[in-house]
């Protein structure tokens, strides 16, 4: 069965250490890497993607142990954060010269690509020039050549940043397809994105694996910890500087406002909530002693999405 | 954002290199240069160097026997652009050469051939080979003596030197500049150099003279390097475009281009300025005795140096913009190529559109004076030129911005996708 | 071997990364007449055409090996296939050196037309010259990331050699025209080569990390 094995992976950019002994199993299906920007996700990506040296442990893919780059790279198609190639050529150009690099022969390039424009919806497009493509398209294209040699793991990093609501779920549901018979990994700091898709997940942060499982034992995790309370609005400052915030929903004077804490706050007419996948990542963070408050990375990501 | 676009220029590879040119140009070229020291009476010529003056009855004769002599040997040596080129006549304009030099000299073309005929046999000489075999060896030519007939005036000659220059091909011994830079250098007196040591010593207060020396060293380096730095930083991966769009929301295209050219040009006018304040402590401590104009360097160095940078500068950033670094960095490299490479005379003469102004010598003020309208339009004509660039240069971020255009022959690394707006 | 897959390879190559550059060198072979005479040269005089300005078709053929891929994305998509970066690169250099000798020989067959005193000397050592000002150029690029950088390399380069002169020994890409032992430009060669494998070895570092 196919399989990625992570066991114990360190790596050092000079003696910033980027993965702290990372541990990870992943089946297949779509795998989620959730954590906020700098959390060590690309590094491992791009680890996994034989593209970074670890420092020590053991990686093997399929099989495959790490350190063989060229079989790793047969086995792997890899989407970067931000997909760019050469902009003078047209897509179809693109597509042939990385499925040349990747040792197809001719006529199965030309079957590959064919069918795979029809399936991201570019067949039309086969001859617009990579310079001049949309954000959505770039991503699609980006999906297409990563794809290309019928990978058994995909690697996509990021891949909804920067795209409008409906693309982005299309773009998911595209992935969803793609995971049926391959291992999928997505990196991403938006919760929406895994919620969505994904089954198993890791929590990054600070090169660190915070947590693992399904998403809904995240959810499970967070059950009791959330609650929820009507204040008027000149309240929320205070309330902001004293609990962690994940949402606001704004009603003329008043405002709703849901509240992660350990313990129920001291504030008149709070009541439990259910808690949702935001929520439980919020939670994840603080009970391991992440530093939430307040930080716009996390409000930034999770409102994104709300 | 000012400040943002310094730290992004000074943090850069190219920007390092640029200050290290900056700085060898000064300690290598400049520093180095002595000082005058007075002149003491002395008996011999040639004690004092030599300078410029052109005194008809002296270089006349001079002139037109180099002339004959050339004709004869058959070659001429010309610097065209600077470099050597060795030309060869044609019969047909080996006869209109001929014409000329019978005016001048009164000697027919015959009996110039005559001349030939006669001469070779002195010019060359046979000596047996290793093998015992003849091999022609080249001596001088010997030059039949030439008198110039008493009609000819000294206008005339120029007329005929100038046009015995057009049939060699221009920039020959006898054309203007050349009758001026060969044939003119006459020994210094006494008189000539107590009077050039006290012009500048006391007219030009020491640092006037040295002004000119140094803008010229650095105006060198100053009108080519520019152009990496710039070219650098507008081409930084599209990582940093995309913190330009979120600038561009805010501002304008004309004000981000002209910020990142303003900020550009100011830090690269940072070690260029620091040149400067060595120059104006090193030239005077080696005159101590005299006093000296503090503000003579930095005020020519602003005026001659300032348009260096801003055109280099400019022409990074437009061409970088419409096209690639590589482009941006062969059309200024060849530009200033050019004008480098071509650039027979070194003092004065100044013309409208030269890139490199030149001046290398702390002698010669005159010259400079005389072409100091073409000097002054010149600097202003560059400047304006790179305001212009600058405000295309915006013009073309604006169509990019909006992705009516993405740039000519631009690879992946400058491609500007219409969804990253 | 599937040489169609080899073929494309080159083919694409030779199309988007390396037609602008080798327009620029033959620009710069078609200066060299416009501003040094090529015809009836002495050995030394044939020389200097070919060391003070066509080495620079080197610079602008070998300093852009690495910039297709100079932004990191372009580069780890590329370096995600199973066709090594480095021996596309490897690829490029190889052609490129190919066509700078074209170029070069061209130059010397021209002035050979026209005359000058050009033996096959000329051609292997206007190409030495060539070649190590376009490796220093593709070593600062390579290590840099910038491509900017290695043209400006290339150029305070040829700045030191002018300045220089037989100070810099075999490193000189002037030793023809300065009169100096012909066995230089085989040192000139042997320093190119290690400096185009010193750029090989900084990319393979800078972007295995």
């Amino acid at each position: 069965m196919d399989v990625i094995e992570i066991r114990n992976v360190n790596k050092f950019y000079g003696k910033k250490q980027a993965l702290k002994n990372i541990s990870l199993t992943i089946n297949q299906g779509m795998f989620g890497l959730l954590g906020r920007n700098g959390a060590g996700k690309t590094t491992l990506m791009k680890t996994l993607a034989a593209l970074h040296k670890k420092r020590d442990g053991s990686i093997t893919v399929c099989g495959i142990p790490i350190e063989n780059a060229k079989e790793i790279r047969a086995v792997t198609g890899y989407l970067p954060q931000d997909f760019a190639m050469y902009g003078g050529m047209s897509i179809y150009e693109a597509l042939d010269y990385l499925g040349a690099l990747s040792g197809m022969s001719k006529n199965l390039r030309r079957e590959r690509i064919d069918a795979l424009l029809k399936r991201v919806n570019l067949s039309e497009h086969k001859h617009v020039k990579v310079k001049a493509l949309s954000g959505g398209m770039n991503r699609r294209m980006g999906i297409a050549q990563a794809l290309l040699h019928d990978p058994k793991v995909l690697i996509v990093d990021e891949p909804t940043a920067g795209l409008d609501p409906e693309e982005r779920i299309r773009f998911r549901n595209l992935l969803c397809e793609v995971a049926e018979d391959r291992i999928v990994i997505l990196s991403t700091h938006i919760v929406g994105d895994i919620e969505a898709a994904c089954e198993d997940i890791a929590i990054m942060n600070d090169g660190e694996i915070l947590w693992k499982g399904t998403v809904s034992e995240l959810i499970k995790n967070a059950e009791g910890k959330v609650f929820s309370v009507r204040v008027q609005r000149k309240f929320l400052p205070q309330i902001k500087s004293g609990y962690i915030v994940t949402g606001m929903l704004m009603q003329g004077d008043y405002t709703t406002v849901r509240i992660v804490s350990d313990t129920e706050p001291d504030i008149e007419n709070i009541f439990p909530a259910e808690p949702n996948c935001e929520d439980a990542y919020i939670w994840c963070l603080h009970s391991h002693g992440c530093d939430v408050y307040g930080s716009e990375d996390v409000y930034g990501s999770a409102g994104g999405e709300s | 954002m000012f400040f943002k676009e310094c730290k992004k220029a000074v943090f850069s590879i190219t920007f390092l290199l640029y200050v290290f040119v900056v700085f060898a140009m000064y300690i290598s070229q400049f520093d180095s240069d002595t000082s005058v020291p007075e002149p003491a009476p002395s008996a011999s010529s040639g004690d004092y160097g030599y300078t410029d003056k052109l005194i008809p009855e002296t270089l006349m004769p001079n002139a037109i026997d180099g002339l004959v002599g050339e004709y004869l040997s058959g070659e001429f040596t010309t610097y065209p652009t600077g470099f050597y080129k060795r030309v060869v006549l044609t019969e047909k304009k080996k006869a209109a050469l001929a014409a000329i030099i019978t005016e001048l000299t009164g000697l027919t073309a015959e009996e110039l051939d005559g001349f030939e005929d006669d001469y070779v046999p002195e010019g060359f000489s046979y000596v047996p080979g290793e093998n015992g075999d003849v091999v022609l060896s080249y001596h001088e030519k010997v030059i039949p003596e030439i008198t110039v007939p008493e009609s000819l005036t000294y206008e005339r000659f120029r007329e005929l030197m100038n046009e015995a220059d057009k049939i060699i091909g221009g920039g020959s011994y006898y054309g203007e500049k050349g009758i001026s830079r060969y044939y003119s250098r006459v020994p210094k007196t006494y008189e000539d150099a107590l009077a050039d040591y006290n012009h500048i010593v006391y007219d030009e207060k020491v640092t006037g003279a040295y002004a000119r020396l140094f803008c010229d060293y650095a105006g060198i380096d100053l009108a080519v390097m520019p152009v990496f730095v710039a070219a650098a930083l507008v081409s930084l991966d599209r990582k940093s475009r995309m913190s330009d769009l979120i600038y561009s929301r805010k501002i304008s295209s004309l004000r981000l281009v002209f910020t990142r050219f303003a900020a550009l040009v100011t830090v690269m006018l940072i070690p260029a300025a620091v040149t400067v304040v060595m120059a104006n402590i090193s030239v005077p401590s080696r005159y101590p005795e005299f006093t000296v104009d503090l503000f003579a360097i930095p005020k020519l160095a602003a005026a001659w140096l300032i348009p260096n940078v801003l055109l280099a500068a400019a022409v990074g950033m437009f061409v970088t913009e419409i096209s690639s670094p590589i482009l941006a960095v062969f059309v200024q490299g060849a530009w200033w190529m050019k004008s480098v490479m071509s650039a027979d005379n070194l003092t004065g003469e100044i013309s409208p559109f030269t890139l490199v102004c030149r001046h290398n010598s702390l002698y010669k003020y005159a010259a400079f004076e005389n072409t100091l309208p073409q000097f002054i339009f010149n600097r202003t004509f560059f400047t304006i030129l790179s305001l212009v660039l600058v405000g295309l240069t915006a013009f073309v971020y604006e169509l990019k911005r909006r992705g009516i255009w993405n740039g000519l022959f631009s690879s992946g690394e400058n491609s500007f996708r219409k969804s990253s707006v | 071997m599937d040489f169609s897959r080899q073929a494309k390879i080159v083919s694409v190559n030779l199309r988007y990364n390396f037609l602008p550059h080798f327009a620029i060198a033959c620009l710069i072979a078609l200066a060299v007449p416009t501003i040094f005479s090529i015809s009836s040269l002495t050995e030394r005089g044939a020389a200097q055409p070919l060391e003070y300005l066509l080495s620079f078709a080197g610079a602008f053929l070998l300093t852009p090996i690495f910039y297709p891929e100079q932004n990191k994305n372009v580069r780890d998509l590329i370096r995600s296939k199973r066709t090594g970066y480095l021996s596309v690169c490897f690829v490029r250099v190889v052609y490129s050196a190919a066509a700078l000798a074209v170029i070069v020989g061209a130059m010397v067959l021209a002035m050979k037309l026209c005359e000058s005193a050009v033996t096959w000397r000329h051609f292997a050592g206007g190409y030495a010259s060539a070649l190590l000002l376009g490796s220093v150029g593709l070593f600062f690029a390579g290590a840099s990331g910038n491509v900017t950088a290695g043209y400006m390399a290339s150029v305070i380069y040829y700045l030191a050699g002018y300045a220089m002169k037989e100070k810099l020994g075999a490193a000189c890409i002037f030793s023809m025209t300065l009169g100096m032992d012909f066995s230089c430009k085989y040192g000139s060669l042997a320093i190119a080569a290690l400096v185009t494998a010193a750029g090989f070895f900084a990319v393979h570092i800078k972007s295995g990390r």
